[in-house]
């Protein structure tokens, strides 16, 4: 056992002791090693001219104006793109207009200075108002039984 | 070629550092290239660390304080560049669900420089399947036949440690062409 050993105590028929195994199987491009002189040169010039940390410092922020620049160019481009741009304008319209007003106040804006008249005592108030709202009482009458509308429905009415 | 002593003491004189350099590029130019060369399995990838390393070597020369043999000091820059940019290369190829050793065999079975035989070109596929700091490991021990306390100082790693990871290493691989070959 021991002649079949050799100096690390591997066994000598060992596959991985062919002695070939141990030359290198790559070659190079022609001439390379004496390229790579200049090569490492031009690249520590490269290196320690580019190396400015004013440069630097602006790099930075130029990337990240740019990232953010990119990010909200997506966020806005695909508001846009579903529509949700729109809405959510409306909704910030009608936000900002509950965030200062009470709904009485809410309704006067969006009506505009048109009252709203619920009772019949509340049309006396507004002797300026159009005819068509002083409608009696024979005219809705004809006006349901000219609509041909059933009974169920005015039943519901009541 | 100068003893690396005597390139640090070139380096030592006023206004000889750039010439102290180039002596240590034309030096370990060649061995530094092979080293990265079977860890990458690429001319492209090889020459490009090859020019990073010497580019950090020379930036991180004023501050050797010889604490070590200068040749493992150098090794030790080009192995963990090659160790840091094959870390990068496996998380990016997790991120893109591919896997690393399997781009590196297709590289090395596609690659025009490769000149072996079927038995190197398999002992080169049983390398690539090792851990990367396992096969600095035994690319050192193996194929340059460097000694245990070199390789130490180059992966500061034990000598007992190493010993253990380049003997499971070569079973592995001797599993591996037997399996294949025999």
């Amino acid at each position: 056992m021991s002649e079949k050993r050799n100096m690390n105590g591997l066994e000598k028929d060992d596959i991985l002791h062919k002695e070939y195994l141990r030359e290198n199987p790559y070659t190079l491009p022609d001439n390379y090693f004496a390229s790579v002189e200049d090569a490492v040169h031009r690249r520590i010039h490269k290196e320690e001219t580019g190396s400015n940390p004013v440069l630097a410092f602006f790099k930075t922020s130029i990337a990240l104006a740019s990232l953010f620049g990119i990010v909200f160019g997506f966020g806005y481009g695909a508001m846009y793109l579903t529509g949700t741009l729109d809405q959510e304008e409306e909704t910030v319209t009608y936000a900002s207009l509950e965030g200062d007003s009470s709904i009485d106040e809410l309704i006067t804006k969006i009506m505009g200075n048109s009252p709203i008249i619920e009772t019949a005592e509340e049309i006396e108030e507004y002797p300026n108002m159009p005819d068509t709202l002083s409608i009696n009482k024979e005219q809705i009458e004809q006006y349901l039984i000219d609509s041909n509308i059933s009974i169920s429905t005015l039943a519901s009415l009541e | 070629m100068p003893e690396d002593k005597d390139i640090l003491e070139i380096y030592k004189q006023e206004g000889k550092q750039e010439y102290a350099f180039n002596l240590l590029v034309r030096k370990y130019s060649e061995r530094l290239y092979w080293h990265i060369r079977k860890l990458t399995c690429s001319h492209d990838d090889a020459n490009d660390l090859l020019q990073s390393t010497l580019v950090k070597i020379w930036q991180n020369l004023p501050t050797f304080r010889e604490e070590s043999k200068l040749y493992t000091w150098i090794y030790r820059i080009a192995t963990n560049e090659t160790l840091t940019f094959l870390k990068r290369k496996r998380l990016s190829s997790f991120l893109s669900l591919s896997d690393y050793d399997s781009v590196l065999e297709n590289k090395l079975q596609s690659d025009k420089y490769f000149n072996g035989d079927k038995l190197q070109l398999a002992l080169q596929k049983a390398i690539i399947k090792l851990p990367d700091k396992q096969r600095a490991v035994f690319n050192l021990r193996y194929f340059q036949q460097m000694k245990y306390e070199d390789i130490s100082e180059i992966m500061n790693t034990s000598v007992g440690a190493l010993k253990a990871s380049y003997h499971h290493a070569y079973h592995k691989i001797k599993a591996e062409l037997e399996n294949e070959f025999e």
